[in-house]
Parts: structure tokens; sequence; C-alpha cells
């Protein structure tokens, strides 16, 4: 297909990772303590978790959080309707948010990088091959394509972040191979063949710091985006299967209750937003940072 | 341009084969359609003389060949859990739903996105602009799912605005279709501030307001026309996640369209439905590209197709 | 006119609108009853389904040769009188003067028609409960004589279920059964008249309905999917009848005062299959008694379906014909006696493993009843390992040999009503005991002479054996019966039956 459809952040120029001014703004300083408080949970959550998140309790079922009325004190944000401690779901969920987030970019990442590089650099049928692939891939309605995917090859947890990594590495590839395209043409590589560097080692060196910035800021936004992606396919019934807890599959059996005990819902929709919320003023100030003209 | 137009649509036949074989070999490995018609009660030998009638103890090339030979002569197939009805007419007579769905999303998601992106952009790092950015963070945020029985409950069940499901009448589109475009709208709306904010501080602009020409001027004139290229893109881009959410949002909304029947066909595995909505799906998504591109070219004169 | 004017008389204008449209449609004459289901019918061929919830629509289109009453005896419906002609036969006296939709009187003919393609063509779905039936023979127009192969002691079953609806044959002849499936006729107190999938279906009175005339001029289905979406239409008066209410809504329900609720009983009753072959830990005897004695059956309603449902200990629930009910609202649970015989089978604390498979979204809790059983398992000092899968995939796995790994979820119905049914595929060879490997002779004989055997009481005798074997072997573990909940509307006097099925006839509006 054409030239133009780049992904959003495609187009600009960025300035390379070296020159970068990494001052932090108000805002990513409150991204990155929130991303913080999340990972130290993840590590911790055994340590921090006031119960064991799986073992239910009958006579505190469906128990509201210990400041309202009916509360139990030892169950600070109430229990679900297996009578099971919703802080402590909650504290175990941030670890499957996160890794189902941060591994899925990873393999995304690592696919498109690679595809953008051979694509780009080598280009005639095999750029045309793998960009047909990536045309293709965008054009199954991305939900048809998980569901159909994960139907195929079961639930578990390491599955779905290798088929969100195998299907989210599109945006990547273009980015990657839009900039290789553009440096392809410049003196330095040229120079740098004839002094005897092998192209492909000068593409990885020149090509990755121009275009590391864009990189980020998708893989900020692709997170969040991954993290939601879960809570909606645990909805239609194929996200990550029990005993694992995720915020995800809280919200989606919470989504029953929101006439009747809401915080069942509400707390992991809180935590999915607040994490969001911090990868967001993460993604602004790193893309304020890249890119030159932002800062006038 | 019409030549590139004409490259354009034949580049989409290897696509829509390669969409067919992987949406083939998906479906007919992970679960066999006449089990799940028939349930617990069924007994082996019946499943067994179900799948032979329906020619599933073919080898799966053999049925793949089969597919595509009445794919070729315009043959769709049939729907299994619907019956032996064309899946073509089962696809097909749930279009108008989902397009309407679709086109309320959108028109929420533009008249949301285009006021608050240029505030936003105008008014950057002041309230206004924190207030667009926490409502689009909250907007992407928020799963569709979530926000559409949130809608339901406040403004169907508390007030009682309107119907909690269904369309039967005019008013129906109205909740379903905020709960599908809010993200869009969320997105947009960001991407229309950066965008704005880029433009906004390009030289010929800042030379613009330089020579004494107003604010609001500048913008109409130059930020927002230049801005507006990335955003086409990105409609035309979301088209295909509007296909997406559709299919939580018409579950919601109990709403009779595609998305709809995509996850019932996928359940049931449908062969013949899932198929026509992943070829009709992909076709939608790849027009809408070319319409983007063409109209991107129409706007920017420095585009050039040839 | 000035501006200012022109605005005004548009804003009324406007408003005025706005005002009628909210207001809503006004007719009151014509009275209109919404039911909404979770899932859709897949047409209207009888043959072509065997879910109760899609019977659940047809009933009201089509009528069987008996039927059941309110309280689940079966009464006299299309066939006035039946007898017992020999072993292998039965006489039926048809109702004269019953009219399909399209004006055709109902004949002999038709009938022969209707039960002889279940019967004899096997690619169709219904096959497999119509095998005993050889022939249907037109004695005349109002009479048939049914044929079986061997006796047939539930022919009567058969012959009042899903699959049975009687259809025009001249009808069928005309438009085929693939056009029957889109615009189906049927002499049932409703006839179809428009069918927008996954929506709704429409369908109105048929006034010479030989029953008399139903109270209802429209009756309309519409298709819900989402719980709390067709909780929101029933406690907002958008429906008169929703059907699966989750537990957690009963109140909210009933505190509406639009609405109540009433229990909906299933057949359906939920169980663990085990893995008793060679090589599975629970091929020993007492590991399964061990699984068995471990599971509070009553703690496991209360917990995950807030008391709703009921224990058994046997595929047993009532309105079944020849099983044994003192398997039902009962269960065994003593956890030291698990703990003492996992030792005598050579398992310490935490030494066993056990994989718990079961489906996603196919049971109302699925997901949750797996995880309670896990904590109970894991409370007996079994270790346990879950794999919960979406229905579609884990459907085509329990189909196939050996992919039962230890314990898998499973839930089965009885659409036919009968403890044989019950029983029956666990005999050597059949679908449960290719799942479970257990394979018993005496088993195999004394079903097998149930199945032949016309006394009732004998029948009984027999099949009540093979439930205590079949219990006993522990070969599958029985949970519970699962109990629905239907919300019903307060302009509506309607009582469910006790066999899921919404017939519509027996609705009448209050007031």
């Amino acid at each position: 297909m054409s030239d133009l459809e780049l992904a959003p952040s495609a187009g600009w120029r960025l300035r390379p990772f070296a020159a970068l001014d990494l001052r932090l703004s108000p805002l990513a300083a409150v991204g990155i303590v929130i991303l913080l408080a999340f990972v130290a949970m993840a590590l911790f959550a055994p340590l921090l978790a006031p119960f064991d998140p799986a073992i239910p309790s009958l006579r505190a079922r469906l128990a509201p959080p210990s400041w309202l009325e009916g509360g139990v004190a030892q169950h600070v944000l109430g229990t679900d309707h297996l009578g099971r401690d919703m802080l402590s779901r909650l504290i175990f969920g941030s670890r499957i948010a996160l890794l189902v987030g941060f591994l899925g970019v990873a393999v995304a990442l690592m696919i498109g990088v690679c595809v953008g590089l051979v694509s780009g650099y080598f280009g005639g049928k095999l750029d045309a091959a793998l960009m047909g692939a990536v045309n293709t891939l965008l054009a199954i309605p991305n939900t048809l394509l998980y569901l159909t995917v994960l139907a195929v090859f079961g639930q578990s947890l390491l599955l779905l972040i290798l088929i969100i990594g195998c299907i989210n590495w599109t945006t990547f590839a273009r980015v990657v191979r839009g900039e290789v395209l553009t440096i392809k043409r410049r003196e330095f590589i040229e120079a740098s063949r004839t002094i005897g560097q092998r192209p492909v080692v000068t593409m990885f060196k020149h090509v990755l710091p121009n275009v590391l910035g864009s990189i980020i800021v998708i893989a900020t936004m692709n997170v969040a985006m991954l993290i939601i992606l879960e809570a909606s396919l645990s909805f239609l019934g194929f996200g990550v299967q029990p005993p694992t807890v995720t915020w995800g599959r809280m919200l989606a059996d919470g989504r029953g209750y929101v006439a009747t005990a809401w915080w069942l819902a509400a707390f992991p929709g809180l935590m999915i937003t607040l994490l969001t919320l911090s990868l967001i003023f993460i993604g602004d100030w790193l893309r304020d940072r890249f890119d030159p003209r932002s800062d006038s | 341009m019409i030549g590139y137009v004409v490259r354009r649509v034949l580049q989409m036949i290897p696509v829509l084969f390669g969409i067919t074989l992987v949406v083939f070999v998906l479906l007919r490995a992970s679960g066999d359609p006449v089990s799940l018609m028939l349930g617990e009660e069924a007994s082996e030998a019946q499943i067994a003389q179900l799948r032979e009638a329906y020619g599933l103890d073919r080898p799966l090339y053999e049925q793949y060949a089969v597919y595509m030979g009445d794919l070729l002569t315009g043959d769709f197939g049939r729907s299994i859990r619907y019956n032996n009805q064309p899946a073509l007419e089962v696809v097909l007579e749930r279009l108008p739903a989902t397009a309407s769905l679709a086109a309320m999303a959108l028109v929420y998601a533009i008249l949301i996105s285009l006021p608050a992106g240029i505030i936003a952009a105008l008014y950057r790092r002041r309230i206004p602009d924190q207030i667009a950015s926490f409502l689009s963070v909250l907007g992407q945020a928020m799963p569709n799912f979530w926000l559409g029985i949130m809608l339901i409950l406040v403004f169907a069940i508390w007030f009682g605005w309107f119907p909690v499901s269904g369309r039967e009448d005019a008013y129906a589109v109205v909740l379903p279709g905020l709960a599908l475009g809010a993200s869009l709208a969320a997105v947009l709306t960001r991407l229309l501030r950066s965008s704005m904010i880029e433009v906004l501080s390009q030289d010929y602009i800042r030379t613009a307001r330089a020579k004494g020409i107003g604010p609001t001027a500048v913008m109409l004139r130059h930020a927002i026309r230049n801005a507006l290229l990335s955003y086409l893109t990105v409609i035309g881009l979301e088209a295909s996640s509007l296909m997406a959410g559709a299919v939580v949002t018409e579950q919601v909304f109990a709403w009779p369209g595609i998305g709809l029947l995509a996850i019932q066909a996928i359940n049931s595995r449908d062969m013949a439905v899932v198929q026509t909505i992943v070829i009709l799906a992909a076709l939608i998504v790849m027009l809408v590209n070319l319409l983007v591109d063409v109209l991107y070219s129409l706007i920017d004169p420095r585009i050039q197709h040839v | 006119m000035s501006i200012r004017q022109m605005l005004r008389a548009g804003l009324v204008a406007g408003c005025a609108a706005m005002a009628l449209a909210f207001a809503g449609p006004a007719y009151a004459q014509e009275r209109e009853l919404v039911i909404a289901q979770g899932i859709d019918t897949s047409g209207f061929d009888p043959h072509a389904h065997t879910t109760a919830a899609i019977e659940a629509i047809h009933v009201n289109i089509f009528d069987y040769l008996l039927m059941r009453d309110g309280k689940g005896e079966l009464q006299p419906a299309l066939a006035t009188e039946w007898e017992q002609v020999s072993d292998t036969a039965m006489r039926f006296r048809l109702r004269e003067g019953v009219l399909f939709h399209d004006g055709t009187p109902l004949t002999a003919a038709d009938v022969k028609f209707s039960l002889e393609r279940p019967a004899l063509d096997e690619s169709v779905i219904q096959h497999s409960f119509y095998d005993t039936i050889r022939e249907v023979e037109v004695v005349n127009d109002h009479e048939v004589i049914i044929h079986t192969d061997g006796p047939d002691p539930i022919l009567l079953n058969r012959v009042s279920r899903i699959g049975s609806g009687i259809v025009p044959k001249a009808y069928v002849d005309k438009v085929g059964w693939d056009g029957f499936a889109q615009k189906p006729i049927g002499t049932g107190p409703f006839r179809m008249v428009e069918w927008r999938r996954d929506d709704r279906i429409i369908m109105e009175a048929f006034k010479e309905h030989w029953r008399g005339a139903p109270a209802w001029d429209r009756l309309i289905h519409r298709t819900i999917p989402e719980d709390s979406t067709r909780v929101g239409e029933l406690v907002s008066g958008g429906v008169d009848i929703a059907t699966n209410i989750p537990s957690q809504d009963i109140e909210r329900v009933k505190a509406s005062g639009i609405a109540t609720t009433a229990p909906w009983p299933s057949f359906r009753v939920m169980t663990l299959f085990v893995n008793t072959k060679e090589g599975s830990p629970l091929a020993d005897p007492k590991v399964r008694e061990a699984v068995d004695l471990a599971i509070d059956n009553k703690a496991l309603i209360d917990t995950v379906f807030n008391g709703l449902g009921t224990p058994v200990r046997a595929a047993v629930t009532p309105g079944l014909s020849a099983v044994p009910m003192e398997y039902h609202n009962t269960f065994l649970y003593d956890p030291e006696r698990a703990v003492a015989l996992l030792k005598e089978a050579g398992y310490g604390p935490n030494e066993l493993t056990l994989k718990l498979q079961g489906p996603s979204g196919r049971y109302p809790l699925d997901v949750e009843m797996l995880e309670i059983i896990s904590v109970m398992l894991n409370a007996v000092g079994i270790n346990t390992e879950i794999e919960a899968l979406e229905w579609s995939s884990y459907n085509s796995r329990i189909w196939e040999p050996n992919k039962i790994e230890h314990l898998a979820l499973i839930g089965h119905a009885n659409s036919l009503q009968d403890g044989y049914h019950a029983v029956q595929r666990a005999r050597c060879g059949l679908e449960f005991s290719n799942k479970t490997g257990w394979c018993d002779k005496r088993f195999d004989e004394v079903v097998g002479q149930s199945a032949v055997t016309v006394d009732p009481e004998k029948r009984s005798a027999l099949l009540a054996e093979a439930f205590k074997l079949l219990t006993d072997s522990r070969s599958i573990i029985f949970l519970m019966q699962l109990e629905n909940t239907i919300g019903i509307g307060k302009d509506v006097d309607w009582r469910p039956s006790p066999d899921e099925q919404l017939w519509m006839y027996a609705a009448k509006p209050k007031g």
C-alpha cells in the first residue's frame, strides 16, 4: 500500500536519544511514582497482600469496603462475590497487568523492529512480502483475530502475551521501516560501507537511535492499550483464566454487580485507569523530550 | 490517480486471499461446529454422521479448496448455526445495524475531539488542556463494555431517557454509539492536540503571528487544515478498531449487528459466516484506507500519486 | 417574523417533538408479551437443534402429540388417546378439527411426515433421540400407529419433546426444510410473523388455535446476551419476562416494583468427570472417594450460587421418570475421612496434584465453581491446577477421548426426561465411558434390560441398580442440580413449568 499510511507519530522528526534533556515534568513525576508503586506492588505482592487472593469466605460474601455500613474491618476494600479479599486480589492483579502490558509490548517490539529493519533495508520482494503481511494483519479486525487465535492456542498467560506480541508488531515495523528508508539514502551509510563496516550493523547503529523516540512513545501507549484489551477479552470469555488474578477479569466479572455491589468493578477499574494514566503521562513527557519542536 | 487507485484495489486481492487462509486454518484447528451444535447430549456416532454430512471429515486442504472454489463463483457458503441459510445473506442483513452504530460513534468522536483537541492545543498546559487531557485518558482507560454498562445503568435505567437495549426506536443508537465512540474520541483529541501544537510551532505560523494576524485567523487558515491531515489518517486507521469495538458494544446493548454475529459465529465455529464477516470487514478497512489516502492527496496537493 | 420569533417557534416545536418522542407510542389495545432470553433460535426447523432455550421459543409455534402440563405430567395435545397395541407398536388417535397456521387441517400424513424425518434421516440433529422408531403407519386420517424396533418404554417421552413438533407436509414439500426454517408453520397458539436474527422473533396470536385463541395478540422473543442488560430491561419495564436472572440481581428485581422473580429449576446437573484410566491417580477408587468427600456440595452452592441449587449424588431431578430420588438433595462430605483415604492410597498432604478442567461461560458461574472446588480439594491436601477454557475450545476437548486429564466440569441436561437417558451413555464404549474409562459389565446388563422393559416397576428397579453402580463407581462425581431464576413482570400472570419451557399460552394479562 502507499507510504502515506504511517502511524500518527511516525511522521515526526525526532531528536536522537543521546541529545535528550531528561528533566522531569511534574506530571511525568506523578506518572513515574504511580508506575513504580505498581511495580513494587507486583514484586512484593505476597508480602503486601493481607489474604490469599484465592481463598473464599462464605460468611464474608460481597462485604462492602470497611468504611461503609456492613463492612468488615479486615477486608479494607471489601470482598468479591466468592468472599475473597478485594485488596489482596488487586495487589496480585498488578502482576498480570504489568506482565501482559510490558512483555506483550516487548514481544511486539522485537518482531516489529526486526521486520522493519529487514524490510526497509533489503527492499524489493522481501519488503513487498513483509508489508503484505502487515497489511493483512491490519485488515483483519483485531478482536476477531484475537478470539480465533486464543481459541486455537488456549488461554494461558504466556500464550496471551505471545499472541498479543505477534499481532501488535505492525505499528513498530512501519515506523522502523519508514525511518530506514529515509536514512538509507544518506551519505554516512554509504560512507560506512566504504570503510568496510557491515551495512546491517550500520543500520542498527544509526537507525535505532533515530526511531527510539517514537518507539518508546508508541510502546507506552501500547502497554496501556493492552491492559484494557485484556479486560475486553475477559468480558468476551477469552481472557486469562483463574486462578490467575487479573484486573481485567475482575472488572469483567464485576460488571454484573454494578447496581448491587459497585466495589467489585470500581476498584479494578480504578487500578486500570491509574496505570493507564501514569503510562500516558510518561509517554507524553517522553514525546516532549524527543520532539525537538514541542517545547517552543 | 486512477491508475493508482486501480493498483491499490488489485493489491487487495492477495491480502484477502491470505486472510481467508489464516481464518480457515484457525477456525478449523480450534473446534468442531458439529459437536458445538449438538451440545453435551449428543452421541459420538451422531457427531461422526453429521461431520460426514457437512464434509468436515475430509482433509483440511480439500475443504479449503472446495470453499475457495465456491467463493470464486460468488458462493460464500452456508451457515451451520443458522439452519443452512446463505452466509452472505446472514451477514449482509446485519450491515445496516453496525453501519449506523459506527456512524454514530464517528459522529460523537468528531464532535467531541474537534473542539476538545483545538481548545486543548490553544490553551496548552492550562486548565482547559488539563481537563481535556484527563477526560481523554479516562476515555482510553475505560474498556467500552464497562462504559456501556454504566451508560445503561445511568441513562436508561435510572433516568429512563433511552431504551436499555435493541434498536427498535430512533433513540436506541444514542447510548451504544457513545460507548463505542468514546475511546476513538479520546484518541482523536490527543492526536489533534499534539498535531495542532506541532503545526502552531512551525515557522510559517510564527511568521503569520509576527505579521500581526490574529491567533484565531491563523488557527483557522493554517493550523487546523494542516493538522487535519493526520487526523484524517487516524480516522481511517481506526475504522478497523471501530469494527473491533463493535463486537463488545453490540454484545452489551444486544445490538443485532455484525459484531454480535461475529462473536457467536466464532463461538459456534460457523466457518462460512466468520469468513464472510472477515472478508467484508477487511474490504471495508482497506477501502476506507484507500479513501483516506485519496482525500489526503486532494487536501494536500503536494502529495502526488502516480 | 423576526429572528427571535423564529427561534422561539423553533424551540417550541422542537420541545413538543421531543416530548412526543419520549412519551412513546400510545397504543394500549394490543396486548403484547415480550420475553428476553440470552440466545436466539437457530431457525425453525424443529429437528435441527438440541437446545432447551430454543425449544422454549418453538413450543409456542408447534404442538406435540402429547404435552407436559405445569406439573410435568403428560397430557393429550394433538393426540387425544393412545394405547399399546403390541410390544413394539402404539396407536395414537389424533384430535379432529386442528388447523395449521395456513388454514389447512392436520392429518395423519403430517404426523407420519413429521416423526419419520428425525427417525429415519440420519443427518438430522435430533436423529439419535428418535432412532427407535421404525415406521409411522397411517391408519386413517386421524389415527397413526408408531412401530418401534423393539419395546420402547419411553416412546411417550419422545413424542412430547424437542423434535416431535408436528409440521404440515404439503407446506414443507413446497418450500423445503431450508425455507421452512425461515418461515415455519405449525398448529400452535402463535404463528411466526417475522424473525430478525439476534434481535427479535415476532409472533401473532393464531385465533383458530384448537385450544382457543391465546390471551395475547403478539408474542415477542428478544435476544439479549448480556445478563445485566437483560435485567436492566426487566426492571425498566422493557420486557415482561426475562430468563436467567443472576442471583445477585434477585433482590434488585423484586425491589423494582415492576417485576418479581420465580425459581426456574433446570434439568441440568453439574458433574465432575473423572479420568479413571490406568496411569491416572484417580484410577484408585480411594482417591476418587476422597475427592467426592472433600467437596462440600452445599457450601459450593451457597458460595457460588447464593444458595440456589440442590446438591445431588446422581443425575436425578424432579420431573424425570424412573429415577431414584433418594440421590436428590443429599451429598457426602467428610474431609477427615478424605485425608485418611488419601493416606491409605499413599498420598500425604500436598503430594497429589490434580488438574481441574472446565469451560468458561458455558454454565452459570462455571469458573467460580472450579475455583471453589479447587479450594475445597486444597483443604484436604490435594494440590490443584485449574484449566478453564472458553466453551468452544473446551467442547472439542471433552469429546476427544483421553483429553480429560483428571477432573473435568461438565453439565448434562435430560431432554428425554427419563432415568434411562441419564445413565445409558455410561455403558462401555459410549460417551461417558470413553471419557472416564469406567466400564462395568453388570451396569451394561441392567441398563440394556431397562431399555426393553415396558413394565414401569421392573424398569425402575433395573434403573435404580444402574444409578447405584454409577454413583458408587465415582467415575462421575455429581455435584448439584442448577436452579435458574426467571423474572416475571407484575402485569403477567404466569408460573414457570418444571421443564424449562416458555409456554406462553398459559400466561394471562393481569387486570
